[in-house]
């Protein structure tokens, strides 16, 4: 599967392979082929793979903090950190999976509404919770889902870490208010 | 362009079939499918930027066009379906350069969302991608919508949307004020 990452990080996903990815691993198409039946699903199992490890990491981050903003700031930094410890396959997610077909946009639709959760977690903690669009975390994610489609697209990508806090600031805005979502600007990462 | 019957890709075979032309006629047009798919997103793009900037001419303040925008573009939507479906999520699909098409018209509605800016005094201390991302946000909502087939909620939605793209320059309470009021007329209208 590594082979495809490589693939695809180097050349646009469509335009690789099940030859090249083969050739690339050191085996055959029919090799290839038993392991995964298509290309398609070869990208579906690396995906699903990845976003296994990314939620048990983020979701850990978040639970292990007490109070909304905080559990939020610590899963954003998980998310990043993993971001920066796999971009190839982080820009494989994030962009080629775009490209990969109907099953792997259905897949991209629920990694994204993953993280839906721990943001509309700030909703407890706004003054008027019900005055807080029913669809602001569906905004919210989106919004970041889309500046790091952006990000990753570019020649010299912004170090993941580094976006954190304009992230928490977005997230925050719409639940406790512009004061506190700009508190997040100035907050340093954690050590660890 | 035959949309939305043939999942992502409907290829050349399909195109000239539906649109009942011949392969000439077709490359005399377009280079090949991706060509022919870009010029139909242009053409979207195109009539929805017409038809916005008829909607909002009559309207004076920044609040009330950008939900004034907001409507039209969500009505644009409901009465067809296909068409909203090709540009909000077959172009993220259809190939890097569509997406790139895509975001070049995202970012080309950014400067007047920044026009409010204007009308915040904490607007120097916003962040510098909040257009981008309030217009990616309230995209992603509509799109989920759309692929959801939940567009027939289409005040609420247009509700809500209205709410997430003016709270950061005018408030919450001005926000919620002006999202009533325009769906208190749509409401009259009808």
């Amino acid at each position: 599967m590594q082979a495809m990452v490589d693939l695809a990080f180097e050349r646009d996903y469509e335009e690789v392979t099940i030859e090249e990815i083969a050739a690339r691993a050191g085996g055959t198409v029919e090799d290839f082929e038993a392991a995964f039946g298509s290309k398609e699903d070869c990208a579906l199992t690396l995906v699903e793979e990845g976003w296994v490890e990314n939620m048990r990491l983020v979701r850990g981050a978040f639970d292990a903090e007490e109070r909304w903003p905080d559990s939020l700031r610590a899963a954003a930094y998980a998310h990043a950190r993993w971001l920066v410890e796999n971009p190839r396959l982080a820009h494989f997610g994030i962009n080629e999976l775009l490209r990969a077909g109907e099953k792997a946009n259905v897949l991209r639709e629920q990694i994204i509404n993953s993280y839906l959760e721990m943001v509309e977690a700030g909703r407890e903690f706004a003054e008027a919770p019900d005055s807080v669009p029913a669809s602001t975390a569906e905004s919210v994610v989106g919004a970041i889902a889309g500046l790091m489609a952006r990000n990753s697209e570019r020649s010299e990508p912004r170090d993941p870490v580094a976006a954190v806090p304009e992230m928490m600031y977005l997230a925050v805005r719409p639940y406790l208010g512009e004061e506190a979502a700009r508190r997040e600007l100035t907050i340093p990462p954690p050590n660890d | 362009m035959p949309l939305g019957r043939h999942g992502l890709a409907p290829d050349v075979d399909q195109i000239v079939k539906a649109a009942r032309v011949g392969y000439v006629a077709f490359y005399d047009l377009f280079d090949g499918k991706e060509a022919c798919f870009l010029a139909c997103f242009d053409r979207i793009v195109e009539e929805a930027t017409a038809a916005v900037a008829e909607a909002v001419a009559d309207e004076q303040e920044w609040p009330r066009q950008v939900a004034t925008a907001l409507g039209c573009l969500i009505d644009l939507a409901v009465a067809d379906p296909k068409r909203a479906r090709v540009a909000l999520v077959e172009v993220q699909a259809a190939s890097p350069a569509a997406y790139a098409r895509y975001e070049a018209a995202i970012d080309r509605a950014a400067p007047k969302l920044r026009e409010g800016r204007e009308l915040s005094p904490e607007a120097g201390r916003f962040s510098a991608t909040l257009e981008e991302a309030t217009l990616g946000g309230v995209t992603w909502v509509v799109r989920q919508r759309l692929v959801k087939g939940e567009l027939k909620q289409a005040e609420s939605l247009l509700e809500e949307t209205i709410q997430i793209a003016l709270s950061p320059y005018v408030g919450d309470a001005e926000a919620r004020a002006v999202a009533a009021g325009i769906l208190r007329e749509r409401s009259q209208r009808r």
